[in-house]
This record gives structure tokens, sequence and C-alpha cells, in this order.
């Protein structure tokens, strides 16, 4: 194998230097276009990170991280939605204090590091270390606007969070007994892969059960959904974007790991029966406070629940549900940061999230409109958005499985969260906009909305087409994560 | 108090579980358990009991009886689970008492109104999980050790501050106060 040049070796490492020196300097510019700059600068740091790993796939650096396949994929979405993110941030905080400015950049950045940290950490040590720092990074992000609700929101998401990682904490602490070792224990995915044959499993079941409820916060998955609920009304639209993209993946990879790791053992059916009931009753939830709820932002968090929640039902049924499962993210990824992004023209043209003070969007800003239209059939899974095939394959799956009660289940739901879902947008597109309600012209900018059209046609595409180059990636992360 | 008395607890309880021990790792478990969990913490929440004049930290959302009833049933639970078990790769009374002070944090955060209360949970918790590592006895490399305790410092840090800021601007520490995120 080809020997990379010792600076490219360290990349990971000269990356999180980069990360941490950048958003200090954010923090130490004096002017709003030296903090873009600088926060510019480290997009750039990424993408170059980015395309190193890219092409030394395979390479472990630091003992710690390892470029493989599911941290690449993963890593690479990342770029992609922290770009759209970063982009419609400087439009859409044109009104902030420079200091105000300075700290999202700084707090962006660092939930951006953490997050890749997480991704290609092949330990389940460090994993949990980077789950934690994003916790507080994330934080900077929800506590921005510093009004009532953002403090409210910031204390839940650390104090529910923290919460949620010690316990998962609880459960690697389980996983460590099956290595039966006197001395340093390798908490490696790799190691424990080998030592799970003959371990208890009562312990294993105990360590998953742990896990997947402290990652499920990260998530956006039952039981500990509801934080990141909060946060995403909470948060810049634009932020909200980046954390239920980016964010979410990195709480998918975690459990996928972990689920991985202990794939083929004595309790891989209890495991599926345990993703099951957590999709089911995540799709339940969405279901349920979708139909209630007004605010554009929190619609869009409960669908992220809700496709996160397909997300693990598909986890639960192993063999193709894999392929499912990473595809699912892959485009949900796309569709949602596009969607998050046009919310955010939404809000800052009417000034609200709330829908009923909103309306005529079609005629205040048509090509927005054709936008949200789009995104909305992409986010529903309507043809020819790239869910559409996921869930078909889903449904497919679940018949050849016999799971007919939720085959069933899930399709009633999935047609009501439709419902609800339509009913809110169309409003927002045609119900005549009551004259109290003011408009800002100046918020529209078609460039913004051609990025999301970019990131939602990339998402229809995957329907028809999957490249070659991400069907064996797919395929290679689940070979790789479901060796027995 | 109660805080800083179960962090020397700890020490002293790894202390002497321990049978052969590095001096770099007896140092990190000073440092975490006397300087960290037994100093810095009830200091730290002394000063916000002092900012936030808080004159009573309990305030229950369950009546007395039931809270001692259901604790009684965590005392139970964690026995009885660690005598089905029954490993002897585990120490059992560590393993007991990890248990029990995780589900008693639950209960702490579940059965309290006021957030301060449910701060003293989330550090009863992180005291299960030390105890429960001890109670495992994986060493985990130091990098790693040094990168929780940041974490967890980190985090009671900004819980701190968080409550402080609560305070002053819902003026009080009730849950209640914290319910203007809706729909």
């Amino acid at each position: 194998m080809r020997q990379p040049a010792l600076l490219l070796y360290k990349m990971l490492l000269y990356f999180f230097i980069a990360a941490i020196a950048i958003s200090g300097l954010c923090l130490l510019m004096p002017r709003r276009l030296a903090v873009t700059i600088t926060a510019g600068l480290f997009l750039l740091a990424q993408l170059c990170c980015f395309m190193q790993v890219y092409k030394n796939q395979g390479l472990t650096e630091l003992y710690f991280f390892t470029y493989d396949k599911l941290a690449v994929l993963f890593f690479g979405l990342l770029n992609v939605a922290g770009m759209a993110s970063f982009v419609h941030s400087i439009a859409y905080l044109d009104n902030e204090s420079l200091k105000d400015y300075k700290f999202y950049n700084a707090g962006f950045i660092l939930l951006s590091a953490a997050i890749a940290g997480a991704y290609f950490s092949n330990n389940a040590m460090v994993s949990w270390i980077f789950l934690e720092v994003t916790t507080i990074a994330a934080a900077v992000l929800i506590y921005h606007r510093r009004t009532q609700k953002a403090l409210e929101a910031t204390w839940k998401y650390i104090f529910v969070c923290s919460t949620g990682v010690a316990l998962a904490y609880f459960g690697i602490l389980f996983l460590s007994l099956m290595l039966h070792s006197t001395a340093e224990a390798d908490m490696s995915y790799a190691a424990l892969r080998q030592a799970v044959g003959d371990a208890n499993s009562t312990y294993l079941k105990l360590a998953f059960l742990f896990i997947v409820v402290g990652y499920s916060c990260k998530m956006e998955v039952f039981p500990l959904h509801t934080i990141g609920i909060d946060a995403n009304n909470t948060a810049p639209a634009p932020a909200s974007a980046f954390l239920s993209t980016a964010m979410v993946n990195m709480g998918f990879v975690s459990i996928f790991r972990i689920y991985g790791t202990l794939y083929g053992s004595s309790i891989t059916a209890w495991m599926q029966g345990v993703l099951m009931v957590s999709g089911i009753l995540s799709v339940l939830m969405a279901t349920i406070y979708l139909r209630r709820v007004k605010n554009l932002k929190r619609l869009m968090a409960y669908s992220t629940v809700e496709n996160m929640g397909i997300v693990l039902i598909a986890l639960s049924l192993g063999g193709a549900g894999f392929y499912v499962a990473v595809l699912h993210t892959v485009v949900h990824t796309l569709v949602k940061s596009g969607m998050f992004l046009q919310l955010s023209q939404v809000g800052k043209i009417y000034g609200t999230y709330n829908v009923f003070k909103t309306g005529s969007y079609a005629r205040v800003y048509p090509l927005g409109a054709v936008t949200l239209v789009l995104t909305l059939l992409g986010i529903t899974a309507t043809p020819p958005s790239g869910l559409f095939l996921t869930e078909v394959m889903l449904f497919k799956e679940l018949t050849c499985g016999r799971h007919y009660v939720v085959f069933i289940l899930l399709a009633v739901m999935l047609c009501l969260i439709l419902y609800a879902l339509y009913n809110r947008m169309m409003y927002l597109c045609y119900n005549p906009l009551k004259e109290a309600h003011a408009t800002r012209a100046e918020a529209k900018r078609p460039w913004l909305t051609a990025i999301q059209l970019l990131l939602v046609f990339a998402a229809f595409i995957l329907c028809f087409y999957q490249p070659l180059w991400l069907q064996n990636n797919i395929n290679e992360i689940i070979s790789l994560f479901t060796k027995v | 108090m109660l805080i800083g008395m179960q962090g020397f607890l700890l020490f002293v309880i790894s202390f002497a579980l321990l049978d052969e021990i590095e001096p770099v790792n007896l140092a990190f478990i000073i440092v975490e358990t006397v300087i960290f969990k037994a100093v810095i913490v009830p200091m730290l929440m002394h000063r916000i009991i002092r900012r936030t004049g808080i004159n009573r930290v309990h305030k229950n959302a369950l009546p007395t009886f039931y809270s001692l009833i259901l604790t009684m049933v965590a005392l139970l639970v964690s026995v009885a689970l660690v005598f089905v078990l029954n490993d002897k790769a585990i120490n059992p009374l560590s393993f007991a008492i990890a248990l029990f002070a995780l589900l008693s944090g639950l209960l702490l955060i579940v059965t309290h109104k006021r957030i301060f209360s449910h701060m003293v949970g989330f550090l009863v918790i992180e005291n299960a999980v030390f105890m429960f590592s001890i109670a495992v006895g994986t060493e985990m490399p130091m990098l790693i050790n040094v990168g929780i305790l940041l974490d967890i410092f980190i985090c009671v840090l900004i819980l701190g501050v968080f409550i402080t800021r609560i305070n002053r601007k819902m003026h009080g520490m009730e849950i209640d106060a914290l319910t203007t995120i809706k729909d």
C-alpha cells in the first residue's frame, strides 16, 4: 500500500489544530468581513482535509482515528452541509452584532471539527469524548439569540445531552467487561468485535440499551428526541440545517458502529427489537406532533425525528436494510439541508416562522416557492425524491421479513405525516397573506435559492441513479461493519 | 457538602480497591476525585447557591413518601440485579452502589422541580459512572481519561453558568419556568 507523505499522515491532527486556532482567530477579528473570511478559511481547510482523507482511505492516524468508508462518506456530507449552512449564515445574520457573529462562527467551526472527530474515531471512548464536545459547541449556536427561549433550549440541551451521554458511558463500561483485560483496555471497535463472541449476553444487552438511549439525543430519535426539536426551533435556521444533518448523522454513525460491532453476536435479535421499537416510536411521536405544529422550523425538526426513525427501522431489519439506512441518511442530509435553508429565507422574508402569519409565498417569492415545493416533495418521499426509493426498498424488506403490522403502522403514519407537511406548506405558499403582515423584499436572494435547488436536485438524482462509487462505498460499509 | 463528601468517598474507595497503581494513575485519581469532585465542584455549587439565593434546594414534584418508596425500589433493583448477574469479573459491592447511584440520580432529576436539584442529580450520575468504572476495573489510556475529565468539567461549569443566568432572566429556579418553548 502506498505510504502517504508525513504531512498528510497527520492530516486530522492539523485539521483539529486549525479548527481551534481559526475559531480563536474569529473571536479576535475586528470586522465582520474579517470574521467571514477567517471562517471561510476553515471551510477551505476542511475541504482540503476531505480530499486528503478520501485519497488515503483505510489509513489510521494518531492511533484513535481511521479514514474508513463510513467516516469518509459522512465527512463528505459534512462538507456539503457545512458549506451550504455557512454561506446562508452570512446572509441570515446580516443584522447581528459583531460579537454575536464572532461567537456564532467560532461555535460553528468547533462543532464541525468535533463532528468530524466523532466520524473518524475508531474507538468507542474517543467517539464518546467527541460526542460530548459537540454538546458544548452546539450550545453556542443554540444560545445565539440570548433570549429567554434560547436560554431554556440551551439549558435543556446541555443537561439532557450530558445526562444521556453519561448513560452511554455506562454502556461503554459494560462493553469493556467483555475484554477481560487487566491492563489498559483497547476499546477500539475492532478489538470489541473480536471479543464479542464469548461475551456475557446480559452485559451486551445492557450496554446496547444504555448506548442507544444515550446517543438518541444526538440522532434525534426516541426517547431523547425532544431536546433536538427545541434546539432546532431556537437556533438560527442555517445552524438548524447543520444540526439536523451533520449532527444527526453523527448520532447515526455512533449507533451504527456499536450495532455493527455487536451484530452477529447472541443479542442480534434483541438489538434489532430495540432499534425497531425506538424507530416506530420516533415516527409515532413525529406523527402525533406534526399535526399540531405551527412553527416551520419545529415542523422540520419533527420531520428529522420521523426520518431518523425510518433509518432505525431499516437498521433493525439487517441485510438490505443496512443499504436503505445509509442511503436514506445520505439523501435526507441533502434534502433536509435544502429545506431548512429555504426556510431560513422564509423566516427572513416574513420575520416569523409561525406558518399562520405567512402566506402567498408563491406570489411574494416565486423562485423560493418552487424550491419549497421541490424540497417538500423531497422530504415527504414523493417521487422523484431519493427518499421515495429508500422507503419503497424499506417496505419491500418489511414484506420479505413478514413484518406486516409494522408495514401497516408505518404506512398509516407516513400518510398522516405527508398530510401534515403538505397542509402547512400549502398554507405558506397559497393562503392569502393578511395585509398586516409585511414582507422584506431585500431578503429574497436567488443565488442562495440556487444552492438549495442544487441540494434538492442531488437528492432527486439519487432516486434514478446512484453512482457506482456510492453503491460500492455503501456496500463496503455494510460488509465492514457486519463481519462476524 | 454531600457532593463533596461523595467525591472524597470515591477517592477512599478507589484507593482501597486498587491492588497496584502507577504514580501517574494515582495522581489522576487524586485530581479527579479529591480536587475535582470533592473541592472544585462543591465550591462551584456553593457559589451558585450564594449567587442565586436558593434557600431550599428540595422542592419535590412528588410527595416525599413516594420518593422514598421509589428510592427503596431502586436499591432493591440494584442489589437484585447484582445477585442475578453474579459475575466474578466485577466487584459486586461497587457495582450495586454504582447502579443505585445511577437510579437515584435519575430519580433526583425526575422527582424534583428545581433545576439546581437536577444538577445535583446529574453530578450523582457522574459519580455513579466513576464508581462503575471502579467496579469494572477497566483501565483506560491516560489520554482518554484526561479527555473524559475535561469534558465533564466543562459541562458542569457551563451548567453552573446557565443556572445563574436562568435565575437572573426568569426570576426563579423552578422547572415550570422552563416552558416558554411552545408551539
